[in-house]
């Protein structure tokens, strides 16, 4: 468990890492849906804690094989992080496509320098 | 040098907040599952709980979360189509290697400039009947098994990524595909069969967001959240499918 949770820690400070020290904007949209990524699996895994079975009630299962399934409410609620992220993905990749159509460069560096001498 | 510096700093300040709350080690309360796994059958008819929460318990949230694919859909497709004032000054702009194709008349020389190799091409177009297959399983079989609307959604718009994408499109397939307009009605259709399906518990004097199979005469409670499943399946599918084919050869004109 303490593994799972250092791994996940580092994943998110590598999409964090990705977010400061990228300059390409598409690097950077990856980050931040690396950063989304370990929050979910990071849900996932604590929702695991009191039981390793999928949420699926079947038939034939006993009343005691229930109580080895996972938590179902944080898989609920990480579909709507899911979601949200892929639109904040989409969204984000359709932004860089119109600053790069502007500035004609994915380099932030760049871009911050044309905006200061379009702007003087 | 100073801007790594500050970059580290911060990392590590992050990690400072970060890891306390990953690494939390608090028992993980029993009672939602318990209860979930006892009722969640009886009450809403899915063997995948999963699927009874947000089809059944949180249906709400359900909702809220087409609306936000909706907008940030919206504005993609603003963003993607509008054209704004276009600014020639820089060296590569609006014609780079990352442009996309943006008018109607010169789709075919547009398309067949993005280099794509002919492996990737007859791949994708054999495995796209293969993938639209298992999205449509996904979307109808999420009551009992893993998955559900959003996820066969994704996955059937991915398939028609990959149709559109392949080394050849059929005739008919084509004129589909060929402006975003068909797929939007679908996707229209898609949304009014979500808004008819949540008051339609007002038709047997419950509220909203209720489920109307629900009761003695009727022992299928199941039926709403397959039903739920396939349209929210169809509206994220189209929704997604509207941003692929505007990325791959969009038309201005049309939408």
């Amino acid at each position: 468990m303490i593994l799972e949770q250092l791994l996940l820690g580092m994943l998110f400070l590598a999409g964090f890492g990705g977010l400061i020290f990228c300059k390409n904007l598409i690097k950077k949209v990856f980050a931040l849906s690396i950063m989304n990524s370990a929050v979910i699996l990071l849900f996932m895994v604590e929702g695991d804690r009191i039981g390793k079975r999928a949420p699926l009630v079947l038939d034939s299962q006993e009343i005691l094989l229930l109580q080895e399934m996972v938590d179902p409410l944080p898989q609920a609620l990480m579909l709507t992080a899911v979601v949200v992220g892929l639109c904040v993905t989409a969204f984000a990749l359709v932004l860089v496509y119109r600053l790069h159509r502007e500035y004609g460069t994915l380099n932030i560096d760049i871009i911050y320098e044309r905006i200061r001498d379009a702007s003087h | 040098m100073k801007r790594y510096i500050i970059g580290v700093v911060s990392l590590i300040m992050i990690g400072v907040v970060v890891f306390p709350i990953v690494l939390f080690s608090a028992p993980w309360p029993r009672s939602a599952r318990d209860f979930l796994a006892r009722s969640a059958v009886s009450e809403t008819g899915a063997t995948n709980v999963v699927a009874s929460i947000y089809l059944g318990y949180r249906l709400y949230d359900t909702l809220g979360e087409t609306m936000v694919l909706l907008a940030a859909l919206v504005g993609s497709v603003y963003l993607m189509t509008d054209h704004g004032k276009k600014k020639e000054h820089f060296p590569g702009a609006a014609h780079g290697s990352f442009s996309l194709p943006t008018t109607g008349e010169n789709i075919h020389k547009q398309y067949k400039r993005v280099q794509r190799t002919e492996v990737l091409s007859l791949t994708v177009g054999k495995l796209s009947p293969v993938v639209l297959l298992f999205g449509w399983y996904v979307m109808f079989f999420g009551h009992q098994s893993p998955g559900g609307g959003f996820q066969g959604g994704v996955v059937v718009a991915s398939g028609i990524t990959f149709l559109l994408m392949g080394r050849r499109l059929p005739q008919e397939m084509g004129v589909l595909f060929q402006n975003t307009v068909p797929v939007q009605r679908i996707e229209v259709g898609a949304l009014l069969a979500i808004l008819l399906l949540i008051g339609s518990g007002l038709l047997r004097g419950q509220g909203f967001f209720s489920n109307p199979f629900v009761g003695v005469e009727m022992p299928m409670p199941v039926t709403y959240i397959v039903l739920f499943n396939i349209a929210i399946g169809i509206k994220v599918g189209a929704g997604l499918a509207i941003l692929m084919i505007l990325m791959l050869r969009g038309t201005v004109r049309d939408t």
